[in-house]
């Protein structure tokens, strides 16, 4: 037998996805031109599927802060901190990040799903509980089981059932609750005042991954913690720097004693590479911006508002906030994808989102709204999905048949 | 002393033919991967095993379970516990 023997299933799902036409989950970009546009098998696209929250991409602060520090310091460290040496940059940052969320300590991982294999791997472990929403990122299932602690998931978004789990327990260890700011799928946010008033009933630790609302929510940009006012009752953030800072890597802010300690307990910050001193640069110069220039913010509301209220107006089902992930929900994986496919011919790149990654089956068009979106590109979009929706009859219940 | 095997047994055919698209196929010998359901549907399983029974699941316990009957055994194993330490 091959040794692949057990994907073929995977195989029989990713054939029914091409045959459409693009491949969804291997589409290849021959150029990107602006946080806003791309090119396409040789033509301009309008890109809606970035997370680019900020549209710091492309900032000339960030790229001169990139550039500095790669003739500088060159394009890489090549090794993790603990076995070759933290270069001063990445401690700059850390402090940077602490300061701008008012804490104590802050570490930076290689990428934000390691920040949270890291935090999570370490911050407990055999004998203790994690308690995880339903709908939580990869990053936190995968984080939670290589903590060897106890894991059950509550019901999404939903306190009271929070509780209820909490409460069943058995006596002994530590619990941590694991929450997101923005869900990434439907672009929800966590009831966290409630949330907040269920860990302090309860005695347990809290920490949010806020890796889609950091410089998208709270008017400083902290995130869903800040814009909840629930700062000090939040143990641990945990965020990324690949969306609304435009680069790539992840990092966890906190105020407990011994946080040091956790560089020399957790293996997915022990055992890899630290980021380019270019991609630390470009980060530092990108947190600058965000604290500058709150219009930034401003402006990337008013696009998620502009889009979110339109599409609810042309009767699409949209997820239940005007956040900067906006996902129309198509009622079959097949719609979803010949839909898809109609949105490139269009010159519109968004995500298709399937499940088992979606919540409840969805079958999910999930456009990322960007602060660099201009009114001109959000009509395009709107109007785009508008007429593809009559064409395939998904506004009006009757489904057209989507042949391959 | 164990809770009641059969009856257990049964509530958790139950809860698991509600998410199968054949439920005659749901067998104690039947592997759950394999009536149709994803990942997340059997940790969606577990979440309502835990509320049927008012018993935490934890997630990594689901490495014992093939069969409806692999996790009917884990949820006996838990009310037991629940029960013992009850004051």
């Amino acid at each position: 037998m091959s040794l692949l023997a057990h994907l073929a299933p995977l195989r029989d799902t990713y054939q029914r996805l091409t045959a459409a036409g693009c491949d969804p989950f291997g589409i290849r970009f021959d150029n990107i031109l602006s946080p806003t546009e791309g090119v396409l098998n040789g033509r301009r696209v309008l890109l809606f599927g970035t997370n680019n929250y900020l549209g710091l991409t492309f900032d000339p602060a960030c790229i001169d802060a990139a550039h500095r520090a790669l003739d500088g310091q060159g394009t890489g460290t090549t090794g993790s901190r603990i076995a070759n040496g933290t270069y001063c940059g990445h401690g700059e940052l850390e402090a940077k990040l602490a300061q701008f969320y008012g804490r104590r300590s802050g570490m930076v991982f290689t990428t934000g799903y390691q920040a949270n294999l890291g935090m999570l791997s370490a911050l407990v472990g055999p004998g203790d509980h994690i308690v995880i929403d339903a709908d939580s990122h990869a990053s936190i299932y995968d984080g939670v089981r290589l903590s060897r602690a106890t894991v059950t998931r509550f019901r999404h978004n939903d306190a009271h059932d929070l509780a209820r789990r909490l409460g069943r327990l058995p006596a002994g260890g530590n619990t941590l609750i694991v929450v997101e700011g923005i869900y990434s799928m439907l672009g929800d946010t966590a009831p966290l005042a409630e949330i907040v008033a269920v860990k302090r009933e309860s005695g347990a630790y809290l920490l949010v991954d806020e890796a889609h609302s950091m410089g998208v929510l709270g008017e400083r940009g902290r995130g869903l913690t800040e814009a909840a006012g629930v700062e000090r009752d939040v143990d641990f953030i945990v965020g990324t720097f690949s969306k609304s800072l435009g680069a790539v890597g992840g990092f966890c802010v906190s105020d407990m004693a011994d946080f040091e300690l956790l560089r020399l307990a957790s293996r997915p910050y022990m055992f890899t590479a630290s980021l380019p001193p270019s991609v630390i640069a470009s980060v530092t110069a990108a947190l600058e911006r965000v604290t500058a220039e709150p219009g930034l913010r401003t402006l990337l509301q008013d696009n998620a508002r502009r889009l979110h209220g339109a599409l609810v107006a042309a009767g699409f089902a949209v997820g239940p906030e005007a956040t900067p992930i906006i996902s129309i929900e198509v009622a079959s994986p097949e719609l979803a994808i010949a839909f898809w496919n109609r949105l490139v011919e269009e010159g519109i790149y968004i995500n298709l989102a399937l499940p088992p990654a979606t919540p409840r089956g969805l079958a999910l068009l999930r456009a990322s709204v960007s602060a660099a979106h201009t009114v001109e590109q959000l009509d395009f979009i709107l109007d785009a999905l508008v007429a593809i929706a009559e064409e395939l009859g998904v506004l009006t219940g009757k489904l057209r048949a989507v042949s391959g | 002393m164990g809770t009641e095997a059969a009856q257990v047994a049964d509530r958790v055919a139950s809860l698991v033919a509600d998410r199968v698209p054949l439920r005659e196929q749901v067998t104690a010998d039947a592997r759950i991967r394999e009536l149709g359901l994803d990942s997340v549907a059997v940790m969606d399983l577990v979440m309502a095993v835990e509320d049927e029974f008012d018993v935490a699941f934890p997630l990594d316990r689901l490495a014992e379970v093939e069969t409806v009957d692999d996790l009917a055994r884990v949820v006996r194993g838990l009310v037991d516990q629940r029960i013992a330490a009850q004051p």
